[in-house]
């Protein structure tokens, strides 16, 4: 396709993020946003295809951030997101299905886990080109 | 019907015609990738379709086919002569159901006692069938999950999100038409929304002018029921039949001042309008040929397979349009001139090769346009027709004497296959010679108001060309019995059939009236104003009526007049198309045109104001 997808990392652990970067980086273009908040500020900026999100953030958390953006106008509300986080119970995944969460992984992630889901995610279709 | 089953109907049928081209097409070519995922999507949408009907029987038997071709997809399964069959079993099964479907109005109830089709699916079916890895079928599972969350705020962004995420995994996994699907889904559930995603602070988004204009462009055909479109051009119809009536009525005021001149102009303004609507409206009933082209791939492979004689079928200008009355009676005669030149035309296997012929023969249907007409041709590369064979048969059959036949011109000799019981198959097989012949194929082109030739290239091929209208007018018609023959009047001549006792003829001078509703109008006899011999004792004919009852139909006499004809008795009702009388007939009087009945007869149709006027049986304005 056109050019290489983008995904944005939305978790306020560092290392997490560069975790996740440096897995994904060769394959994928990669921006960073500490919470919910700076993720629909980046948002609004540019289009991504992928949301990696993770549930206990500051300011916002990941489930009102996503709860938030599915109600945004179209073309932003229905980026996909996987969330990626240590709650895991059932209600926590049914939370996060409700939210509007896509898939749920649970951490520690291993690298090729990650880069198994994210490319099924993502597939070869450049963000913007779709609802 | 009610509209959801006649949605499907239409739909399933459409699908089952795309299919089966589709199967037959992977027959030649079964690495044709497209052709393929063409014929999957055909059977995976037909299960959609039945799942949305609950139709259980349906569901399962595309299940099973859309699961062998999913094998065959994966390469775990060969596409041959056996798959193919598997699969158009299942669609036969199918025109089965929704012929019924149409008949009863409702699903078959004992369908699922129907066996399924592809019973015995190849192991590898199962295994294709699961070519999705476990962890993507979960995230498909997960986004099911969410679009089934109830409705709120955030439900067209979930929905979307997960249309994406099912599109993304599926074509990440080689499903393109699938995800094609989705996608097509996805453009329009954002068409949808367009409007109220438009925040003033963004700047507009940078989608390529293509896909704008696939999402925002208005649909540029619309699915019409045919029932509409006939109904449309019977009013037509009757609007020129009015036409025709104001023209008279114009005509016999002719130059009664101002009055009459501006009528004329008037008139003259609404031919020209109805004249155009006409063709506006039957333009609107047109389809293109493939509508039945499409039909015969299949049967002329049964047919070929039958016979042990390999025929390749070449379609050419299956795009050319005609009225689809014509095209929807092509059919049968199309279907026998193929047999025809199947068994007949096209020789045995050592004879093409003794005649340095390929082992496969071919048959060319081509349709095209040419001018007002609509030809369609069926060539073969047989061996032609022998003139010598035809005489000796015709000969034989004692369809000619000795006498003519030594008389008849050469040109003349093939002509002798269109006889009724003509036949040159030396024995009568289960294909063709089944009674009906040449005949048949000609009477049924010329109900169109059209042709057929024939042309014989002696060992090298022979062609049948159908020359027909483009467009058809069809006219109702009455159909009268009178003086021991029968005869059509349009039904738009006819104001009313009456039965009435023999005592209601009043004589009024030298001639004969009834009365009816207040007005008074001439009373006459059809077969006299034909001169044809009086049937004797006509009440006798019908006793149930009682000692003396007559039939008379009221029809139009021109000025706005009535006049009554009495029949021997009314026959049926029928749609014919009409064609102007030829020859030394062209100028007869009181005959609109004549027509093939569909027993192969020929009705004259009368034009009553005409006949009344001529016979000098006067009415007011004569």
């Amino acid at each position: 396709m056109s050019r290489t997808q983008r995904i944005l990392i939305v978790d306020d652990a560092s290392l997490v993020r560069l975790y996740y970067r440096n897995i994904l980086a060769p394959r994928f273009e990669i921006e960073e946003a500490l919470n919910g908040l700076e993720a629909l500020e980046k948002l609004h900026s540019q289009p991504v295809d992928l949301l990696i999100v993770d549930i206990n953030m500051p300011k916002m958390d990941g489930l009102s951030f996503l709860k938030t953006l599915r109600a945004l106008p179209a073309d932003i509300a229905s980026i996909p997101a996987l969330v990626i986080s240590t709650e895991a119970a059932p209600a926590d995944l049914a939370a996060a299905r409700q939210a509007g969460a896509n898939f749920h992984l649970r951490k520690p992630v291993q690298p090729e886990t990650l880069l198994r889901y994210v490319t099924m995610l993502c597939a070869a279709t450049p963000a913007g080109s779709t609802p | 019907m009610n509209e959801f089953l006649e949605q499907f109907l239409i739909e399933s049928r459409e699908l089952v015609e795309q299919a089966t081209a589709d199967l037959l097409a992977l027959e030649h070519a079964p690495e044709n990738r497209a052709v393929l995922d063409s014929a999957f999507r055909a059977f995976h949408t037909l299960k959609g379709a039945a799942g949305i009907m609950d139709f259980t029987a349906m569901a399962r038997s595309t299940h099973a086919v859309e699961d062998l071709l999913a094998a065959v997809r994966a390469g775990a399964q060969e596409l041959n002569a056996g798959t193919v069959n598997q699969c158009l079993a299942c669609l036969d099964q199918i025109t089965i159901w929704l012929d019924r479907i149409e008949a009863e109005d409702a699903l078959p109830e004992d369908a699922e006692a129907a066996p399924p089709v592809a019973n015995e699916p190849p192991p590898a079916a199962t295994q294709a069938a699961s070519a999705l890895p476990a962890d993507a079928i979960e995230v498909l599972r997960e986004q099911l999950a969410l679009i089934a969350l109830p409705p709120d705020a955030g439900f067209f962004g979930r929905l979307g999100a997960a249309g994406k995420v099912c599109r993304n995994v599926l074509s990440h996994f080689d499903y393109h038409p699938e995800a094609a699907d989705i996608e097509t889904a996805l453009n329009l559930l954002k068409a949808a929304f367009a409007p109220a995603e438009v925040p003033p602070t963004t700047p507009a988004p940078t989608t390529p002018a293509a896909e704008a204009d696939a999402a925002s462009a208005p649909a540029r055909s619309l699915r019409v029921d045919v029932a509409r479109i006939e109904d449309i051009v019977n009013l037509t119809g009757e609007l020129i039949v009015a036409k025709n009536a104001l023209t008279h009525i114009v005509q016999t005021l002719d130059n009664q001042q101002n009055l009459g001149h501006d009528l004329q102009a008037l008139s003259t303004r609404f031919n020209r309008l109805t004249t155009g609507l006409l063709r506006a409206v039957l333009a609107t009933r047109v389809l293109p040929l493939q509508r039945v082209f499409q039909r015969f791939p299949r049967l002329l492979r049964e047919i070929a397979t039958r016979l042990d004689k390999p025929v390749r079928l070449v379609i050419i200008g299956e795009a050319t349009e005609a009225d689809k009355v014509i095209v929807e009676a092509l059919f049968e005669p199309i279907l026998h001139v193929l047999r025809n030149a199947i068994d007949h035309g096209i020789e045995p296997g050592a004879q093409r090769l003794a005649a340095a012929k390929p082992a496969t023969a071919s048959i060319t249907l081509r349709g095209r346009r040419d001018g007002d007409q609509v030809v369609v041709e069926i060539e073969d590369d047989g061996n032609g027709i022998d003139p010598a064979a035809i005489l000796e048969t015709a000969l034989r059959r004692r369809l000619i004497t000795p006498d003519a036949a030594a008389q008849l011109p050469e040109a003349e000799i093939l002509n002798l296959i269109f006889l009724p019981g003509f036949s040159t198959a030396r024995e009568v097989s289960d294909i063709s010679g089944r009674g009906v012949g040449m005949d048949a194929v000609r009477a049924a082109v010329e109900r169109l108001g059209g042709r057929v030739l024939l042309h014989s290239r002696p060992g090298t091929g022979t062609t049948v060309s159908f020359l027909l209208p483009f467009t058809v007018m069809m006219t109702r018609v009455l159909t009268l019995h009178a003086g021991g023959q029968v005869f059509g009047v349009p039904l738009d001549e006819v104001a009313e059939t009456v039965k009435l006792p023999a005592d209601r003829i009043l004589p009024v001078g030298g001639t004969e009236a009834i009365i009816l509703h207040g007005r008074t109008i001439p009373f006459l006899r059809l077969d006299q104003l034909l001169g044809l011999p009086q049937q004797l004792g006509l009440a006798a004919e019908n006793p149930a009526t009682g000692s003396d009852m007559l039939n008379a139909a009221i029809v139009q006499a021109g000025g706005g007049e009535l006049a009554a004809l009495q029949v021997d008795r009314f026959g049926s009702q029928l749609d014919v198309i009409l064609k102007p009388m030829e020859g030394l007939l062209a100028g007869m009087p009181g005959v609109a045109g004549s027509t093939l009945t569909g027993d192969g007869r020929v009705l004259i149709v009368l034009e009553p104001r005409d006949l009344l006027r001529s016979s000098g049986s006067g009415h007011a304005n004569a």
